[in-house]
This record gives C-alpha cells, sequence and structure tokens, in this order.
C-alpha cells in the first residue's frame, strides 16, 4: 500500500487531538491533586470533596481521545482499510483537530487553577464545595465547544 | 522567581492551618477572661491547647510559644521545595543567638535564652563564641559575628553589637529576597525596613543620640533613602509626619507618631506598623496558592505569637482590659 502525504496529515492530526489535551489533562489532574493532598495532610476528611475537583481537568483528555477516534473511523484506520486521502483533504482532517487541541490544552490547566482555588474552599469551608465545583466547571464550556466544533467539521468531511 | 504552581501542595495544608489561626472572637475571649486560668481554658480549646499542657509554670509560657511556631515551621519546610522562604523568617532567630551568644561572652555568663528557632546548631554557635575556627556557622554570620566582637575590643559598647549585627541581618536578607526574586517579598521587606528606620529616627531623636549612631542605625534596603532621615534628623517629629503624610505609610505615621509625641510611648506606632505589614501579608490570605500564602502564614503565625504574649503577659500582671487591648495587633484571618 502506498502511504499519501494526506494519510499523514490526518493521522497527525489524530494524535495531535489526543496527546495535547492529554497533556494539559495530566498536568491540570497534577495540580489539583497537588493541592488536593496539602489538605488532605492536614484532614483526611476531605479526600472525597477534593477528589471531585481534582477529575474535572480530566475530561479534556478524554476529549481529545474521542477526537481521536472519531478521525481513525473516519479515515478508516478502525476498519484496517486507510482511505486514499489527498493533500488537502488531510488537511481537511488536520484543520478539524486543532479546536479541541489547542483548546483542550490551554483550559485543561485553566480549570486547574480554578479547581485548586476550590480545594481552598474546602480546606476552609466544607460545605461549600458545590460553589468551588461551578466555578471550576465553568471552564469546561469552552472545552465542550471546542469538542464539539471539532466533531461537527469531522463528520462533515466525505471521502470517497 | 519560584513559580506558584510550586506551593500547591503547601498551599492546600496552609489553607487549613489558616482556618485553625485564632480568630479575633478568641483573642477577645481570652482578653475578656477574669484571670489566667480562665483565659487558659480558653487557650486550651485552640490549638496552642498540648503547648500549654506540657508547661510546668505558666511563666515558661514563652517555651509553649516558640514551641508552637517550631512546629509550623517545620510543618511548611517539609511541604515547600524552595527553602528560601521559610529561610527569610527564620534568619532573625539565629542572629537573635548570635547576639546572646556574643554578649553572654562579654559578660563572662552561660548564654541563656536561646531561640531553638534557628537554623544554626546552637553547639556550632557556642563553639563560635568559644574562637573556635571550624565552628559550622555560615560565613556571612561568622563575619558578622567578628565584626561585631571587634568593634566591642575598641569601643567597649554593647550597643555597638545590636548594632552591627542587626545590618548584617538586614543585609542578608536583602540578598536573600534579592535571590529569591518574588515582588510580595520584595515589598514586605522594604515596608519592614522603612517601619522600623522610621523608628530608629524618632526613637534617636528621643535619645538625643549623634549623627554617626544614627548612620550606624539606619538598616538598608527600604524605599525611603537614608538621606531622608539624615536630613529630617534635626528638624521636629512633626517635620517627619508631614514629609511622609503622603506615603504609604501616612496613617501609621500619623496616628503613630502623633501619639508617641503626646504620650511619650511607641506602643501605639508598634501597633499600627505591625498591623500595616500584617496588611501586606494578607494578600496570602486570597491567593489560591502561591508563595504569598506561605509567607503570609508564617508572618500570621508570629504575629499570633505576638498577640498571645502581650495577653499572657497582660494577664499574668493584672493589666486591665483596655491597656492591653490597646497594644493588641490585627489578626490574619
Amino acid at each position: 500500500m502506498e502511504v499519501t502525504l494526506g494519510q499523514v496529515l490526518a493521522l497527525l492530526g489524530a494524535a495531535m487531538a489526543v496527546f495535547l489535551p492529554g497533556v494539559g489533562s495530566a498536568k491540570g489532574v497534577g495540580m489539583v491533586g497537588e493541592a488536593a493532598a496539602g489538605v488532605v495532610a492536614e484532614d483526611p476528611n476531605k479526600f472525597s470533596q477534593t477528589l471531585i475537583l481534582q477529575a474535572l481537568p480530566g475530561t479534556q483528555g478524554i476529549y481529545g481521545l474521542l477526537t481521536g477516534f472519531v478521525v481513525m473511523q473516519k479515515i478508516g484506520l478502525l476498519g484496517g482499510n486507510l482511505l486514499p486521502l489527498t493533500t488537502y483533504e488531510g488537511f481537511l482532517v488536520f484543520a478539524a483537530c486543532l479546536p479541541i487541541s489547542v483548546v483542550g490544552l490551554l483550559s485543561a490547566i485553566a480549570q486547574a487553577r480554578a479547581a485548586a482555588a476550590g480545594v481552598g474552599i474546602v480546606a476552609k469551608k466544607p460545605e461549600e464545595v458545590a460553589k468551588g465545583i461551578t466555578y471550576a466547571a465553568m471552564v469546561e464550556t469552552y472545552a465542550v465547544l471546542s469538542l464539539l466544533a471539532s466533531i461537527l467539521m469531522l463528520f462533515g468531511l466525505r471521502f470517497s | 522567581m519560584p513559580k506558584d504552581e510550586e506551593f500547591l501542595f503547601a498551599s492546600g495544608r496552609i489553607k487549613v492551618l489558616e482556618s485553625r489561626l485564632l480568630s479575633r472572637n478568641v483573642i477577645e475571649r481570652i482578653l475578656e477572661a477574669e484571670d489566667l486560668d480562665a483565659a487558659l481554658r480558653v487557650l486550651g480549646e485552640t490549638d496552642y491547647a498540648t503547648d500549654f499542657e506540657e508547661l510546668e509554670s505558666i511563666y515558661d509560657f514563652e517555651k509553649a510559644l516558640e514551641r508552637s511556631m517550631k512546629r509550623t515551621l517545620r510543618i511548611i519546610k517539609e511541604s515547600v521545595k524552595d527553602h528560601r522562604v521559610v529561610r527569610f523568617f527564620t534568619l532573625k532567630y539565629d542572629y537573635h543567638n548570635l547576639k546572646v551568644v556574643l554578649k553572654s561572652r562579654i559578660l563572662g555568663i552561660v548564654p541563656e535564652y536561646l531561640s531553638t528557632l534557628g537554623e544554626v546548631p546552637l553547639e556550632e554557635l557556642v563553639k563560635l563564641s568559644k574562637g573556635e575556627g571550624d565552628a559550622g556557622v555560615p560565613a556571612a554570620m561568622k563575619a558578622a559575628f567578628n565584626e561585631a566582637a571587634r568593634l566591642y575590643e575598641e569601643t567597649r559598647d554593647p550597643q555597638q553589637v545590636d548594632l552591627i549585627l542587626d545590618r548584617a541581618l538586614y543585609e542578608e536578607l536583602n540578598r536573600l529576597v534579592r535571590e529569591i526574586g518574588h515582588e510580595f517579598l520584595k515589598d514586605y521587606l522594604a515596608a519592614l525596613i522603612d517601619l522600623t528606620n522610621i523608628k530608629t529616627v524618632v526613637r534617636l531623636k528621643y535619645m538625643k543620640a549623634d549623627f554617626r549612631t544614627l548612620e550606624k542605625s539606619l538598616l538598608p534596603g527600604g524605599t525611603i533613602d537614608a538621606g531622608f532621615f539624615e536630613d529630617i534628623f534635626q528638624e521636629p517629629v512633626q517635620a517627619l509626619i508631614d514629609a511622609l503624610s503622603s506615603s504609604r505609610y501616612s496613617e501609621v505615621i500619623k496616628e503613630g507618631l502623633e501619639n508617641w509625641v503626646s504620650t511619650g510611648s511607641p506602643a501605639v506606632y508598634e501597633k499600627l506598623a505591625d498591623d500595616f505589614l500584617l496588611g501586606i501579608l494578607r494578600k496570602g490570605l486570597y491567593k489560591p496558592f502561591g508563595l504569598e500564602p506561605v509567607a503570609g502564614y508564617i508572618g500570621a503565625k508570629e504575629n499570633e505569637l505576638k498577640i498571645l504574649r502581650v495577653l499572657m503577659v497582660g494577664k499574668i500582671n493584672g493589666i486591665s482590659e483596655d491597656m492591653i487591648r490597646e497594644r493588641l495587633r490585627d489578626v490574619y484571618v
């Protein structure tokens, strides 16, 4: 089978959609985890509340993986029948991967900062944990919007 | 400059510890307690319970406070990667010990009231004072110690020891803050130095000290330069108040110095200056993570010990509630 530049570009897009938000989520979950560990070191009862906050920046990584799967399915990689994409078609797939890649990476870190601040709320007023979660969850909006954009673009593409 | 992310663990821990600092409410209850026993009962409900329980005599309350501070410093040291932030606060205890050791040597007595909060081992300091060259004391401290000892030999004036070692302490603090490179500590140290220098000028005026003593007593590194103080030294205190009326310290200076002029006591100025510094530190309370909460908390703990010291001394000596209240510092939380 002859590999085309289009196929390479499409696969590059899929890889990017997985690894950039993945890196962001890993960093984000790690950051909140550190702050949460500090709280739990002093007050072990706050484990479950801080765990919710820690999980929040993890979603971007999942969105990225989802986008990666859609690309793989779209270009026939999952079925083992890689479509013979032209260079322009490859660029289209790559472009569709951009929103979730960039927004996923940056929003995960921004969300982690908000969630780490939420950990501070849990430390002082554990009954107000919902408010901390809400603040951090607001960041999620933009990760979801970028996922939506990427997925709609990919679904709109038709390859012969 | 250390990144905020380096302090995530410590900040999380501190957010819990902040909630255990004494609230204004608890301080009021201690203040309003009928006698010492009642005051101790209130303290028994706080984080200080174990520290005070272990005391043989309440006159040793300083030991309980020191134990509590030691615990705080240990917790923070094990939570931060960048130890220099803690060093910024512990350096003064080492210099305090240096002074005690040198003055004891001068008087030919065994050093007493050494602080255990410093980071240079006490036995090394004793070695240094015995003139042993291999004492494990940092070079800057060693140099300051020898300089102070030499100057004492020359002048036979024990005040020189304080002057030299205070200056050395602040030079080292300035160096440390430059090295850390964080605006928050820079700002705090500059304000601390300015407020100390203002106090020095007024104190020396009242003591009718000469110009040379002023030059030696002014600490380096503040935002108000030494030239200003030297110019204003011959003028009445009111001139100093007017000259600094548009500075950031205007409120501290106006109320504090006017009170000092009318009562002859710096107590109100000292209280206001401490409250001002606490106001700078309080940024740490509102920042979710970073160097600020860490430094702010250590400063807040020091402030809390000052409050307790005033309260305990007041209660032990049966001083009236109003007199104590006048000297009570603001609280951090």
